[in-house]
Order: C-alpha cells, then structure tokens, then sequence
C-alpha cells in the first residue's frame, strides 16, 4: 500500500532486535522529555534547536513503530507533545527533513493503530465500534500514501 | 511583554534542570570510578579522515542514490531511516571533532558510542562500493566498531548523564542495526 520509503523504514523494525531497540529508546524518551525536546518552543530556530528536534522525532518514530510491533504502550503520547510536528509546508533544505514528515506521521499512525485497535482497551470495544475505528486508520494511511508520492515526486 | 515572558522561562528551564541534575544524586552513594571503554581497537585514523572528508565533500548527498559521488548512499531505501539520520550528525554536527576526542584525548561512553556507530556506517557502506579485496578490509573496519559499540551498549549504567550526547547514543544504538550489518 505505501510506496517503497516509509513501508520499508516500516519493515526495517522487524528486522532488528525490538526488545533491545526498546530498551534504548525508552532511555532516549525519558531524557528527551527531561531535556524538555517535547516542548521546544518554535521561536527556537537555532541549528542546535533544529538538532533536538531532529532527535525528538526519531525517537517518535523509533517508539511508535516499537509499540505497534511488541505491544507495548508508547512513551510519547501524542497528547503530551507541544513543540512543532514536521509539515510539509515548512522551509527545509534537507532532505531527511522531508523524509521526517513522512517518518513522523507513519508513525503516528503506527502508535494509533495499537491504541485503537490492538490495546486490551481497543479490543474489548464492540464490533462497531472497532469498524469505525479502522475505518479511520485506513484513511490515515490513504492520507500518508498521497504524501509520500507527492514527497517523492517533489 | 514576549521578552520578558521568554526570560522567565528561561529561568525557569534553568532551575529544572538545576532540580533535575540535583536530584539524580545519590547523596550517601560512595564514590566509584566507572572505567570507560578498554582494550578496544579503533580502525586507522588516516581511514577515517578520509572518509569523512569524502562525506562532507560537495559532491555527496547520501539521499540520492544517483548522486555524482554514490560512496555511501546505495539504492536500497531501507537505510532511509536510520541511515538518514546517522549522516545527518555526521555531515552537520561536529562528528570530525568527537573523532579526534575519542582518538587522541579523553572522552565519554556517549562520545564513544557515537562516534563508533559514525564510523560502522561509513566504513560498512562504503565497502559495497570498493573491490573485494579492499571491501574486506573496510567490513572488518565496520565489525571492529560494532564490537566496540555493542559492548560500550551493554555496560550502561541505569543514570545516564542528561545530555545531548546520551540522547544521540542511545539512539544511535537503535538505528545502526538499520544500516549496514556485516554477519
């Protein structure tokens, strides 16, 4: 379904050792939110605040695909963060930093797809509800597609 | 008004982190000496400038696989992730700098940690680009770093210092698996 990018940034979490990769990103998560990367204001524009970022992000990305794939409830709720999501709108000469607005939102999805429909809270939801629940994980992930060509043709 | 709000926050960024720093402290701990790394080998540093020089140069752009320079980035996308994120830190922080540190002075876990995973991926990836003969001796580059990066990894303490460096580590830690990996 997704193009060859992020499904395979997907896949390459199955290839490694999840449980130690948890172990370490777990770490990584609970100094990042003692740093305060979380909640990195946008006047912050300095290449080192850029750096943070950068780093804040891949945690994201790394615990997310890890919840999904073990199970296990993300330590970085969405709920919690405050500073600036990767968009495609801003200004980026990079581009890993475009990649990371599709790194970012595949793994939003990925956290979501557990929290809505493999947690112990999801799954003793009754059928309708976790219907309507997929229904709205599959149009995020139709959504993702869509930017991940266009990322890719841009 | 935004300046002076800005400054108290500043503030008060500050003083957590005062609080935080103070209160990882056992204060009836004995001291103890925490050795770092030992007993390790490191490939040549003439290697290693050398391929840093080369990823830097203006030529390279590991994220285009038909780039005139094609050393490091091959086509395979799966290395997007991790890869991406290694070279960033190796073509836009001061990775040359934490090099020289952990070859010739006195250095910290995190900074061997990093600097072993920047170079496991620039000696790994560009084996795939070098004759067999040289592309042996660059793997075993890679696999020397590796070694020393997984057992510098699996003598962690539980309290980390609160740091940039340990953050960038760690994470290391997780995404080298995701680039090249000699058996």
């Amino acid at each position: 379904m997704l193009t060859a990018g992020v499904a395979q940034a997907w896949h390459a979490i199955e290839l490694s050792k999840p449980y130690l990769s948890w172990a370490l990103s777990a770490k990584a998560s609970e100094l990042c939110q003692t740093l305060g990367y979380h909640r990195i204001p946008d006047t912050d524009s300095s290449d080192d605040a850029k750096f943070r970022k950068l780093l804040f992000w891949t945690n994201y990305f790394l615990d997310k695909c890890l919840s999904l794939r073990l199970g296990r409830a993300s330590t970085i709720p969405d709920w919690d963060i405050t500073t600036h999501r990767p968009s495609t709108t801003d200004t980026h000469n990079e581009a890993v930093m475009a990649y990371l607005v599709l790194w970012t939102e595949s793994a939003r999805c990925q956290g979501n797809i557990y929290e809505l429909l493999y947690s112990p809270e999801a799954i003793s939801q009754p059928d309708h509800v976790r219907q309507s629940r997929a229904q709205l994980l599959v149009n995020n992930l139709r959504m993702l597609e869509q930017a991940t060509q266009e990322t890719n043709v841009g | 008004m935004r300046d002076t709000l800005d400054a108290l926050s500043n503030v008060v960024t500050t003083l957590r982190e005062q609080t935080v720093a103070h209160e990882m402290a056992y204060p009836h701990a004995r001291p103890i000496q925490r050795s770092g790394p030992s007993g390790y080998e490191l490939p040549p540093i003439q290697k290693a400038v050398e391929l840093i020089r080369i990823a830097k140069s203006k030529f390279f752009d590991p994220y285009v696989s038909r780039s005139p320079c094609n050393l490091i980035y091959s086509s395979e996308d799966q290395r997007l992730a991790g890869t991406g994120f290694i070279y960033e830190f190796i073509l836009r922080r001061n990775f040359a700098d934490v090099c020289l540190q952990v070859y010739f002075s006195s250095f910290s876990d995190m900074e061997f940690i990093i600097v072993n995973a920047g170079l496991h991926s620039l000696f790994g990836d560009c084996s795939h680009q070098l004759p067999a003969e040289e592309k042996a001796v660059y793997q075993g580059y890679a696999r020397m770093c590796r070694a020393n990066l997984e057992t510098t990894l699996s003598s962690l303490p539980l309290h980390l210092p609160t740091t940039i460096d340990s953050v960038t580590a760690l994470l290391f830690g997780v995404c080298f698996r995701r680039t090249y990996s000699p058996e």
